[in-house]
């Protein structure tokens, strides 16, 4: 571990980030970047289908964006969606620290251990509240709670097909049925 | 990756980086990364690494040492040789080849010809661990020797077939390890703690 590497892979991030053709989205995660294509049709039905049941079924009106830069320690993440009370995410600009942040979602593809490892830790050490990881590999979804000292200290976990009680301000049970 | 009927093979690991190929390789291709970081193409992603730190340089420069003084066949050593394999396009630490290989080589070049490679683990062991160990052994590499700094030992992959290795040897840290043929001797791993 380098702790003076970040600010000079930050400086290639944004020096490739900003040469990047648009169907590519670059992230840092544990000083490395990375650079993935545009996800494949499945990966992006889920997530249409839990934002979706956010939208029905919150308590709290939220809003879900799968555009979001986060800045989070080590890293510099875009979450498959990122998921706000509704008017969070008016005037930030690109890349904006976690701060106020409800709930984040991936949905794994090749690579899913970053997912499930790294980027856990990261949103972790950023006090995101909730982090919910759908697992295509696993077919099973797991909802990370109680963010402290960068790691989550409370998860649930069900097979696809199990509804997943989501905490307030949810407040609902998502339905896993059309996961996989 | 497909089989002669054109029909997807089932393995997810090696599934995917083919089926999204022209356009994240044109993107690799062009992609220019600041002096000293390496950009790879893994499993369909491009990641992009920073210079290693100085241990990692030292562990390497060990391994390479031997290979020149050591090895029962004339082998040449490069650094960053650019290596095609099934799963993505990868710089292994050190390559390794008899003798004239690289010559006349692309700047990426096929895994024909290739002994051994070496990778020494850095901030994401798992990527040498799984993912590289993969393609290496799809690729049909021999010998793949992976130092794991975090685990604190040094592996010998084997008998590639089928897209993985079947023969692991494994020793700790500071023990020799066998390499056979063609090289033929114990590397000494004393001095990679």
């Amino acid at each position: 571990m380098r702790p003076d590497a970040p600010d000079d892979v930050l400086v290639a991030f944004h020096d490739i980030d900003g040469r990047l053709p648009e169907a590519f989205r670059a992230q840092v995660v544990d000083d490395e970047i990375v650079v993935t294509y545009m996800p494949d049709g499945e990966h992006e039905d889920i997530i249409a289908d839990v934002t979706a049941q956010i939208a029905r079924g919150a308590r709290q009106r939220m809003h879900c964006s799968g555009h979001r830069g986060l800045v989070v320690p080590r890293g510099r993440y875009i979450p498959d969606c990122t998921v706000a009370p509704a008017g969070h995410f008016r005037g930030q600009g690109s890349w904006a620290p976690a701060d106020g942040v409800a709930m984040v979602i991936e949905v794994t593809s090749l690579g899913g251990d970053r997912d499930r490892l790294q980027k856990k830790l990261g949103y972790a050490a950023a006090g995101v509240p909730l982090y919910l990881l759908i697992d295509r590999a696993a077919r099973e979804t797991t909802l990370y709670a109680r963010p402290d000292d960068g790691t989550y200290h409370a998860q649930i976990r069900e097979p696809f097909g199990k509804g997943l009680d989501l905490p307030e301000p949810f407040s609902f049970t998502l339905d896993t049925a059309e996961f996989g | 990756m497909n089989d002669e009927n054109g029909h997807d093979m089932a393995t997810p690991a090696t599934a995917m980086p083919d089926s999204a190929p022209v356009d994240i390789l044109a993107a690799f291709e062009e992609l220019g990364v600041p002096s000293g970081y390496r950009a790879e193409l893994i499993e369909g992603e491009i990641v992009v690494s920073p210079p290693p730190d100085g241990h990692h340089e030292q562990v390497l420069s060990r391994v390479t040492k031997q290979l020149h003084r050591r090895s029962a066949t004339d082998v040449d050593v490069a650094g960053t040789k650019g290596t095609i394999t099934p799963t993505g396009r990868f710089i292994p630490d050190l390559a390794t080849a008899r003798a004239g290989l690289f010559a006349d080589a692309e700047p990426w070049m096929p895994a024909d010809g290739l002994l051994l490679v070496v990778e020494v683990t850095s901030d994401h062991p798992n990527r040498d661990r799984e993912q590289k160990r993969r393609g290496y052994a799809a690729a049909g590499i021999p010998l793949y020797l992976l130092v794991d700094r975090s685990r604190d030992e040094v592996v010998l992959y084997s008998a590639p077939a089928d897209g993985d290795y079947h023969t692991r040897q494994q020793q700790p840290i500071g023990k020799g390890i066998e390499l056979p043929a063609p090289f033929s001797f114990t590397l000494d791993t004393a001095e990679f703690g």
